[in-house]
């Protein structure tokens, strides 16, 4: 048997690497101009537990209190740049983070002050900004949102009509009252299931915020003893999920259209910062299926009437029938 | 017997000292006197986003209904490496006008559409979703990255639809578009 050429055989190799799943990378067509990125450098000490913490400016703070919080600007371009740096407003809505358009203030953005307005950066290089936040005396309680933004001025467009402006910011989550931090806590409804357009298995669970701080969900969902045996996952949350307190949202696993209807037992893990939720359910991806077999694919009231009705006249029958035997 | 006394005095006072150094910010100490919240460095990479300078969406003749054309990749590196990271881009539109911008001489924000169309290239793991294509009236969601682990690095391609209004005139009509991540 001929031995393959050793290049030939690390050809191989590396293709098949490349086809794997996930973590394989392609590389965008053409090169692009302009890069301007932002860090956060510090966070407070009460909330090193929260990984959250690393991305976003998050606090509890009494009325009266100072926030100081450092972050970077880089310019990874190979021209300067001149960077409108401010603070803007944010509200979460419809399980998302929303940025207000442009320099839309809130109450809390009013707080908010950076050191300086504008940033010329040459390429390649860097600087550390400290966003103070000062809230005052009469300050309401509750918690509001914000981003600070490091905004790329727009450019000529003597040549080119669409002038593009690119801003990168830091999300504000700041939660105001005296003494302690409201705690975190969610509920998560029984989880529902359909398949997409593209065939895909969905498993939908409708999460609601019962604590007082909003709310950034990740998490996993496992398949275990699904037909002949089979178990899959863990998969990770496909929707974002950022719930402010009192609000609800449902969050989406969105799995591979290969996966088999079920039934399956499935367990749920959903999280955010340190709070941890989960649940287990029966579930089954084939809605026909599902119905028949007494398990509601989306609790109704008609699912729920319908198999009331059922057991009503199971028993009604069984008691009306006759004796067989004779004393 | 006094050095006793002052020894003692010295330990007690920079046991004190220690005491304030490790007492957790959101304490009745930290709080409510105007005083700062003590921190901690973190060090991770940056969240960036690269946009083309500008873009041309070409010549139509006046008559036409609309004009398309692909803006550029837009790339959004996150660096922050982070166990359950996500980001959000959105995409917003002022009018495009010309001359001096009066009824005739502008078309507005709604009638521009944003469609990001799929990832071209990305690398890392992460679930990256485009938005729904709509038109700009209002800003919408661009693209978005959930459950990444580690660094990642997403690109798109996006298709700009201008509808032109039927009394719009001749003119070169320019406008920003501006893409926020965060």
């Amino acid at each position: 048997m001929r031995r393959l050429p050793a290049a030939l055989v690390l050809a191989a190799v590396v293709l098949t690497a490349a086809a794997g799943p996930a973590a394989a990378s392609t590389f965008s067509r053409r090169p692009v101009q302009g890069r301007v990125g932002v860090r956060l450098l510090t966070a407070p000490v009460s909330e090193r537990a929260n990984p959250l913490a690393r991305l976003y400016i998050i606090d509890h703070l009494a009325p009266g209190a100072t926030l100081r919080s450092k972050m970077q600007v880089v310019n990874m371009s190979k021209s300067a740049v001149l960077l409108n740096m401010y603070a803007a407003a944010a509200t979460i809505g419809h399980g998302q983070f929303m940025f207000a358009v442009g320099h839309t203030q809130n109450l809390m953005t009013t707080w908010v002050h950076l050191s300086r307005p504008v940033l010329r950066l040459a390429a390649g290089r860097r600087a550390d900004e400290t966003v103070t936040i000062r809230v005052p005396r009469n300050a309401p309680p509750g918690e509001q949102y914000g981003v600070v933004w490091a905004s790329d001025r727009g450019h000529d467009p003597a040549h080119k009509n669409i002038s593009l402006v690119n801003r990168v910011g830091i999300r504000i989550y700041l939660s105001v009252g005296p003494g302690n931090p409201p705690g975190s806590n969610f509920t998560m409804a029984p989880p529902t299931t359909s398949r997409n357009a593209s065939g895909r298995a969905q498993v939908t669970v409708q999460v609601h915020n019962t604590g007082g701080r909003a709310l950034t969900l990740s998490g996993t969902l496992s398949l275990t003893g699904g037909p002949g045996g089979l178990r899959a996952g863990p998969f990770r949350l496909t929707t974002s999920a950022v719930i402010a307190p009192g609000q609800s949202a449902p969050v989406t696993f969105t799995l591979s259209p290969h996966i088999p209807n079920g039934p399956w037992r499935t367990k749920i893990r959903l999280q955010s910062g340190l709070v941890v939720r989960s649940e287990s359910a029966t579930i089954d991806f084939d809605a026909a299926a599902l119905a028949s077999a007494g398990f509601p694919v989306a609790p109704t009231a008609e699912v729920a009437s319908l198999i009331a009705l059922t057991a009503l006249a199971a028993f009604v029958i069984r008691a009306r029938r006759p004796q067989r035997r004779h004393a | 017997m006094r050095r006793l006394v002052f020894s003692l005095l010295g330990i007690g006072a920079a046991a004190a000292a220690v005491a304030a150094a490790i007492v957790p910010a959101g304490s009745a100490l930290a709080a409510g006197t105007g005083s700062t919240t003590t921190t901690f460095t973190i060090s991770t990479g940056t969240l960036s986003i690269s946009v083309p300078a500008t873009a041309n969406m070409g010549t139509v003749a006046s008559g036409s209904t609309h004009v398309s054309a692909l803006l550029g990749d837009v790339q959004v590196t996150d660096l922050r490496a982070a166990l359950a990271g996500s980001w959000t881009t959105t995409v917003s539109s002022t009018n495009f006008v010309t001359g001096t911008g009066t009824g005739p001489e502008t078309v507005p924000n709604s009638d521009v559409t944003y469609d990001p169309g799929d990832v071209v290239g990305s690398s890392g793991t992460g679930t990256f979703t485009p938005g729904t294509p709509g038109t700009l009236s209002s800003p919408i969601t661009a693209f978005s990255a959930t459950s990444e682990v580690g660094d990642t690095v997403v690109t798109w391609d996006p298709q700009i639809t201008i509808q032109i209004p039927a009394g719009a005139v001749n003119g070169t009509y320019t406008g920003t578009i501006t893409h926020s991540v965060a």
